[in-house]
């Protein structure tokens, strides 16, 4: 029989379709959870309630993650910076009567761009794997946040008591119930993605995580394409600290110490290859979405948080087998 | 005599302490093709690096179209009309065929201030390019490691032509490659030269080095030992000079 070229190539376009695996995977997560959890909680008003108010922060930590990948580096200091922005949030404003805008700018400058730039110097120009430099400065920016916390003590945040439209910006809720801070998901989210995908330093991004050689052939300059990815990085880990803190009303120095792994986690998972060169914004999206829906549906079983990391490491194996087996299928069409 | 496009003066490179070029003189005229052979580390891809600006001389120096010059990237010698073609360098294999011939000079559309890329556009341009040279890759949109190594290094050289290089720079673009594919490539450096564009081509094969170049350098360890146009010698000449010891 013979099947026309255009329909031959429809079930390989959908397949080619770098979300594909991590869609089906989170579908069928949520339809599982659906099915047995006991008179079918899952899909209920309080567990969405939870999941867009909870799933932001790690999210959009996950896709600056991604796109970092997709360089070819990756950052294991993130969690460092999140806790460390919220410290410095929390000591300006609560310690020393700092207006919180004014405190907010610093933290995303000193922990976000900062911190990001010198994970950034240090893997290009000091030559120094992400993996040994960002271990390193995971330490050295976690260590910062234990001294000016003076020994990791919790620090009260609460400018939404004097100034509840600043609080609101962060985490207010709009549009009949919908957390703000889900809308920056959305909108970082669409920034991203413009950024990667329809601009000429998007294309830079997949040509040094793919043959940097070759993009530097074209006169690339790799290097400073890797600065500005950790400078992103560290810039929205802190700003997802800040969401939080301003969430919950306190700046915890011990917060988010499996955020690097999570965010990783939840980009690979998406379809982001750790060799760089490969991935998406909206897979990323996907990923980190499915770990959340994966911990909300056994907390909602009544299992225990341990079975919850049980079953990230399965999920992890699972989707990766499921992306390389959707890749290799690709190529020996 | 024409003023050489390209001229490189008693070019001198040590890597700690191997001479790898020892004095070296080096031209290419306007449209001309010229092979570069030697054997193994005899200096080829060296003489071609300190050209294009990847890495610097030690001595000598270099004039492009009679102005002294020395690129100090690869970027600086891309801006002035000369493109390297590497086998496994020339493309990333991650990205789509049109991605691949925009690298590093991509079409924009503004939007107000913003500028975002053109596909559109791109992907047109790269259609009408690569066919016009009788290249046919099913889609534009499909990654390069996808496309084989004749195609890919088709892409390559089509994108040298499409951005008006002056100069093409071909080290090795035949290896690993099958008959039709050879010849194609073959075909292609040809068709650069009908459209004045000069070129280098290195390759251990002089079979096809004989059967394109204009002129025949031999490099043998690190220092030139023939500068010939192909008329006036042979394959079994050339093979003669590059296994002397
Ligand atoms: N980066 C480097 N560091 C040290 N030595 C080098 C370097 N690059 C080249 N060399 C040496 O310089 C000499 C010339 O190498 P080159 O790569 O130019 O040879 P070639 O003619 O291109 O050889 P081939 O045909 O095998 O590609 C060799 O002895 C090589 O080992
Ligand atoms: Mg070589």
């Amino acid at each position: 029989m013979i099947i026309p070229a255009r329909i031959k190539r429809i079930p390989s376009k959908i397949l080619s379709y770098r979300s594909f695996s991590v869609s089906v995977i989170l579908v069928g997560m949520i339809i599982g959870f659906w099915a047995i959890t006991p008179e079918h909680k899952f899909i209920s008003s309080p567990v969405i309630d939870i999941f867009l108010t909870v799933s932001p922060m790690i999210t959009i930590v996950t896709i600056a993650m991604a796109l970092l990948l997709i360089s070819g580096e990756f950052d294991l200091s993130v969690g460092s910076i999140y806790a460390l922005a919220s410290a410095i949030v929390a000591i300006l404003y609560t310690n020393h009567g700092v207006n919180p805008v004014i405190a907010v700018i610093i933290a995303l400058t000193l922990a976000g761009v900062l911190g990001g730039f010198i994970n950034g110097i240090v893997v290009t120009k000091l030559r120094i794997s992400s993996l040994i430099a960002t271990l390193a400065t995971m330490w050295i920016y976690r260590g910062a946040t234990l001294l000016i916390t003076e020994e990791g003590r919790e620090i009260p945040y609460y400018p939404g008591k004097m100034f509840p439209t600043f609080e609101k910006f962060f985490c207010g809720k709009i549009l009949g119930g919908l957390p703000v801070q889900f809308l920056w998901l959305i909108v970082i989210a669409i920034l991203l993605w413009i950024l990667l995908e329809h601009t000429k330093f998007g294309n830079w991004i997949f040509a040094t995580g793919s043959n940097k050689e070759s993009a530097r052939m074209m006169g690339i300059n790799t290097d400073r394409v890797k600065i500005i990815c950790f400078i992103l990085v560290g810039f929205l880990a802190a700003f997802a600290g800040i969401i939080q803190t301003t969430r919950i009303h306190i700046a915890a120095p011990w917060t988010a110490q499996t955020m690097n792994l999570e965010a990783i986690a939840g980009a690979v998972v998406g379809g982001t290859l750790l060799t760089g060169g490969v991935g998406s914004i909206l897979g990323a999206v996907l990923g980190a979405f499915s770990l959340r829906v994966l911990s909300l549906g056994l907390v909602m079983m009544g299992l225990s948080p341990y079975v919850y990391m049980v079953a990230t490491g399965v999920l992890l194996i699972l989707a990766v087998a499921f992306n390389e087996l959707v890749r290799r299928w690709m190529s020996h069409r | 005599m024409v003023s050489a496009l390209v001229e490189m003066k008693n070019i001198h490179k040590w890597f700690g302490s191997v001479h790898a070029l020892k004095g070296v003189d080096f031209y290419v005229n306007p449209s001309e093709i010229v092979g570069l052979v030697g054997d193994n580390g005899a200096g080829k891809s060296t003489l071609i690096k300190i050209l294009t600006g990847v890495i610097p001389a030690d001595k000598g120096e270099i004039y492009f179209n009679g102005k002294k010059i020395s690129f100090s990237s690869p970027r600086e010698a891309r801006d002035n009309g000369i493109e390297t073609i590497y086998q496994e360098q020339a493309l990333a294999d991650d990205l789509s065929v049109t991605r691949n011939m925009f690298l590093g000079k991509e079409i924009q559309k503004s939007i107000g201030p913003i500028k975002l890329l053109d596909h559109k556009k791109m992907k047109k341009e790269s259609e009408r390019i690569l066919s016009e040279l009788g290249l046919k890759i099913p889609s534009m949109d499909q990654e390069v490691r996808f496309c084989s190594g004749g195609e890919r290094e088709g892409i390559a050289i089509a994108r040298a032509m499409y951005f008006k290089a002056k100069l093409v720079i071909l080290d090795e673009p035949t290896r690993a490659l099958g008959v039709a594919a050879v010849r194609r490539v073959l075909s292609l450096v040809k068709e650069l030269k009908s459209r004045g564009i000069a070129s280098v081509f290195i390759s251990h094969n002089l079979h096809h080095v004989y059967s394109i170049a204009d002129r025949i350098v031999v490099l043998v360890r690190g220092e030139k030992v023939e500068d010939i146009p192909k008329k006036e010698t042979s394959i079994r000449e050339l093979t003669k000079l590059i296994i002397r010891r």
